[in-house]
């Protein structure tokens, strides 16, 4: 339906007052795909979605959509004229206004005559609810009535702004799949902002990182999480077991003994950070042979669980073992741990970084605790 | 790697809020910016124009004019009435609001709305059914305790709003620390309300200052009423001017007082509410006294005023009323009053734009400016005006154009609140979805936002209509030749003991100002507080 268009991100910086936020940040996004920007609270997105959108002006850099400038050190295009449509985080749909009249706000009288908006409705699967008002819908229902009027005027780009935040959990796979579907059908392109690394890699054609107001890495959601590039990418996009090692000719020494490796070679001999993912962790009985530990603690998530092991190594920190819920040991149990598949190395001198990470990752925590509280309460309003 | 995500989903993320993104960014647009600018110089120009001339009389003029012992009096009069009247109506203004938002006292409900309603009897029709009655109300002590029973819903109401929104878990746990009752209201309850009592006793103290008409027909001399007859009587302009010079300086110091005992204290703005209702404190068996006092309260404030004026409606219609005078002043009321509604909340409205969807430092600037004139009695506008038209615009004075305008600076006030408060609830991200629809700023505006504040802009224009309606010293000084309204007539008829032919004119007046009274009573305790917003 709609003329799919790429859109191309070079340079873009923005700074308020002091503080940059954005700092050079390029971005392609291919024409009909539904590409994901992951980033931690604060890192810059909704920034980076304000400035595509012509809501705030660019410092520097351009913005391309197909084959227009939306935005350079000459132009900057109104809004209006941009042809970008926008699902901002809770919807905001007109309250004063009736679904349909929602979904056709940004068609001329003659098209919302001629059966756009059912159309618009059928796509996001609300046929019939064009009469409702906004608050008689539910959050997922809202969410979709959003998605419609954004896609009314067969815009470019749709960008969506952590849309699925407001919902509830168990609302936001459902919505999710439905909202991936309408874009599909719509052959629309999509940039979708989100903090939440499950929503990323489950929902996009291609997941950009983005950390201190530039993307690090955009690629397919496999690739961001088998091959990050590095500590710290691969610590948020997922659960990550970090330890030193020692090169040696395709195979790494470490604590968990000689594993293979892939990734960044370097001259054998050197120290190196080694990344395993805790799936890749295998706990056996302490017969099994392989290094022994000590489980710590254990979380039981009921599809899966997680193990805390002491290698009982002074130089190796503690590492995260995922097991299926009914093969999961118990605290206090010694086991042996044996590694599937292949190591990602990082150069040397990436081990400070490593440490590094785990204290940022540790501060990120506390800031996702302490918002979540936040963020219900913004829920319930 | 599911598990990793069922942790990350157990603590969802605050949501990067959107509006927080956009705070203090907005670049104004240069149209709006001038649209202000120009408002702001409508509503100070006059003002300045006054203390320029004054300052400009040299000071041998200022030494004659001023330092007489005719001015002494003044001054004691009107700081004597002020001190007096805004400590009296702050006691009973707080009392009656505790009493109905806090206790069970029987029948609270109807006590909070009649305990508000003598704010629609103008004072000067207050003071007159008092007069009608007896003389011996003229001097302090009647001056004092008549604006008081006119004025303490000033301080009522905005206290009662911040009793009703307070978290009574606060008053509470200083209860579970082992505070009495009496401790709990001076250390916790009173601390609450502190802005709302001091912006309230702000407004009385203000109106005090401004009010003519209820001090004329008093007989007690204060600044307001000098600086008219040295106008009306000697036509001496120098005189009158060197007057509301000083009287604009009194309300400089009140906004400063206000402003330095309010300090810090914006821990007392109260959040959307409480989650429970408070559990209201038993009155026992003094309920009975408080009860009485409530009714006497009322009776004095209220039931007397009404029933002087039935009765003297009832005595003037068996003179005969002159039907025909009565239905122009009516009309022409009405006109003024709904012409100055409209440009009133037409100037509010780009100003509160540039207030709420712009806010920098020159819009704080330009918002503070155009609130001035709420410190500024009434007949200070209206001689600036005078001033200010015979030396430059000579073809408007005496015009009703003049007296629209003069409406509008004096109660921009009034329409910016409401339409400021209105603009806040509408979040501008409703404006930015029209924008990415197609829609060109202006378009978004009226498209998006416009429906959703029609309500607060209703609430503007009936409150400058309310406030025009009853306005009686500027419309005195300014209404062209020929002009009457109910209020001017009224005024012509009781000023001469006319009591029954006045009385049908302060009816009607009281009458037509019932309907927006009671259209916003709901809305008036937030609208009635605007020191918070200044």
């Amino acid at each position: 339906m709609s003329p799919a268009t790429p859109l191309s991100v070079a340079g873009l910086s923005k700074a308020f007052g002091e503080a940059p936020v954005l700092s050079g940040l390029d971005l392609d996004v291919p024409a009909g795909s539904l590409t994901a920007v992951l980033g931690p609270s604060g890192c810059g997105k909704t920034t980076l979605l304000r400035l595509l959108g012509g809501f705030e002006r660019a410092d520097g850099g351009s913005i391309r959509l197909g084959g227009r400038v939306l935005c350079d050190a000459r132009t900057h295009l109104a809004p209006e004229r941009r042809a970008i449509g926008f699902v901002p985080q809770e919807g905001a749909l007109f309250p004063h206004l009736d679904v349909a009249a929602n979904v056709g706000f940004g068609l001329s009288r003659a098209e919302r005559r001629g059966g756009r908006v059912q159309d618009l409705l059928a796509l996001v699967d609300l046929e019939g609810l064009g009469k409702r008002l906004p608050h008689q819908l539910s959050g997922g229902q809202q969410q979709r009535v959003a998605l419609a009027r954004a896609l009314a005027p067969e815009p470019g780009l749709v960008l969506l702004d952590e849309p699925f935040d407001a919902l509830d959990a168990a609302l936001r796979a459902q919505v999710r799949g439905e909202v991936r579907a309408a874009l599909r059908a719509a052959g629309a392109t999509a940039l979708l902002v989100t903090h939440d690394q499950e929503e990323a890699l489950s929902l996009a054609d291609s997941v950009a990182v983005m950390r201190g107001g530039r993307i690090v890495q955009a690629a397919d959601p496999q690739t961001i999480y088998r091959d990050p590039v590095d500590a710290e990418v691969a610590a948020f996009v997922g659960e990550a077991v970090l330890l030193e090692g020692r090169l040696d000719g395709g195979y790494v020494e470490t604590a968990l003994g000689r594993l293979r490796t892939r990734g960044a070679a370097a001259a054998d001999g050197s120290g190196a950070t080694v990344l395993l993912r805790p799936e890749q962790i295998l706990c056996q009985g302490p017969a099994a042979g392989g290094p022994r530990g000590l489980v710590l603690s254990t979380t039981f998530y009921g599809h899966d669980a997680t193990a805390r092991i002491d290698l009982g190594d002074p130089g190796c920190r503690k590492i995260v073992a995922r097991a299926a819920g009914h093969l999961l040991p118990q605290a206090g149990d010694a086991v042996s741990v044996a590694v599937e598949g292949t190591a990602l190395v990082f150069p040397a001198g990436d081990d400070s970084q490593g440490q590094g990470v785990e204290r940022r990752l540790a501060l990120a925590d506390g800031r996702r605790s302490r918002s979540s509280a936040c963020g219900r309460n913004a829920t319930g309003y | 790697m599911e598990a990793a995500t069922a942790q990350r989903r157990g603590v969802a993320v605050a949501p990067t809020s959107w509006r927080r993104a956009r705070r203090g960014r907005g670049r104004p647009p240069l149209g709006l910016l001038a649209i202000c600018t120009a408002i702001a110089l409508l509503v100070l120009a006059p003002v300045g124009y006054l203390l320029d001339q004054t300052l400009a009389t040299g000071w041998d003029e200022v030494q004659r004019l001023l330092f007489r012992e005719f001015v002494g009096t003044l001054l004691v009069n009107t700081a004597t009435l002020v001190v007096a009247g805004t400590i009296v109506c702050a006691v009973l203004g707080v009392a009656v609001a505790w009493f109905v938002e806090c206790t069970d006292l029987p029948g609270r409900r109807v006590w909070a709305v009649l305990a508000a309603l003598p704010i629609t009897v103008p004072a000067f029709v207050t003071s007159y059914s008092w007069v009608s009655i007896t003389p011996a109300v003229q001097g302090f002590w009647g001056a004092t305790g008549i604006v008081t029973l006119a004025y303490y819903p000033l301080v009522y109401l905005p206290v009662a709003a911040v009793l009703r929104g307070t978290d009574p878990a606060l008053e509470e746990s200083a209860r579970s620390v082992g505070m009495g009752p009496w401790r709990t209201f001076f250390r916790v309850t009173l601390p609450q309300m502190r802005i709302a009592l001091l912006g309230g006793m702000l407004l009385v103290a203000v109106h005090m200052l401004s009010e003519y008409g209820a001090f004329a027909m008093l007989r007690f001399q204060t600044f307001t009423t000098a600086i008219y007859d040295e106008y009306k009587l000697s036509f001496d302009g120098a005189a009158a001017s060197m007057l509301a010079s000083v009287l604009v300086l009194f309300c400089l110091v009140l906004l400063v007082a206000e402003l330095g005992a309010r300090g810090r204290g914006r821990y007392a703005r109260v959040d959307s509410g409480s989650a429970r209702p408070p559990t209201p404190a038993r009155l026992g068996r003094s309920r009975w006294g408080v009860l009485a006092g409530f009714g006497g309260l009322i009776g004095l404030a209220l039931g007397l005023p009404m029933a002087t004026l039935v009765y003297w409606v009832a005595d003037g219609s068996s003179a005969g009323i002159d039907l025909a005078a009565l239905l122009a002043a009516t009309g022409t009321s009405l006109k003024l009053g709904l012409g100055a509604a409209l440009l009133t909340t037409l100037l509010a409205l780009p100003v509160s734009v540039l207030a709420v969807r712009h806010p920098s430092r020159l819009a704080t600037v330009i918002e503070r400016a155009t609130y001035l004139p709420f410190a500024l009695p009434g007949i200070v506008i209206a001689l600036a005006l005078i001033v200010l038209s015979i030396h430059y615009l000579p073809a408007i004075y005496g015009t009703t154009q003049l007296l629209i305008v003069a409406y509008a600076i004096l109660s921009l006030p009034l329409a910016l609140v409401a339409t400021r408060a209105a603009l806040a609830q509408a979040p501008p991200v409703h404006e930015e979805m029209a924008r990415s629809l197609g829609c060109g700023p202006l378009t978004a505006m009226i498209r998006a936002t416009l429906p959703r504040i029609l309500p607060g802009l209703a609430a503007a224009t009936a409150l400058v209509f309310l406030a025009t309606v009853t306005e009686l010293t500027a419309t005195l000084l300014l209404a062209p030749i020929g002009t009457e309204t109910l209020a001017t007539e009224f005024w012509a008829k009781a000023s001469t003991l006319s009591y029954g032919a006045a009385a049908p004119y302060a009816a009607l007046m009281v009458a037509i100002s019932a309907l927006p009274t009671y259209l916003l009573t709901r809305r008036l305790g937030g609208v009635v507080a605007p020191p918070e917003e200044r």
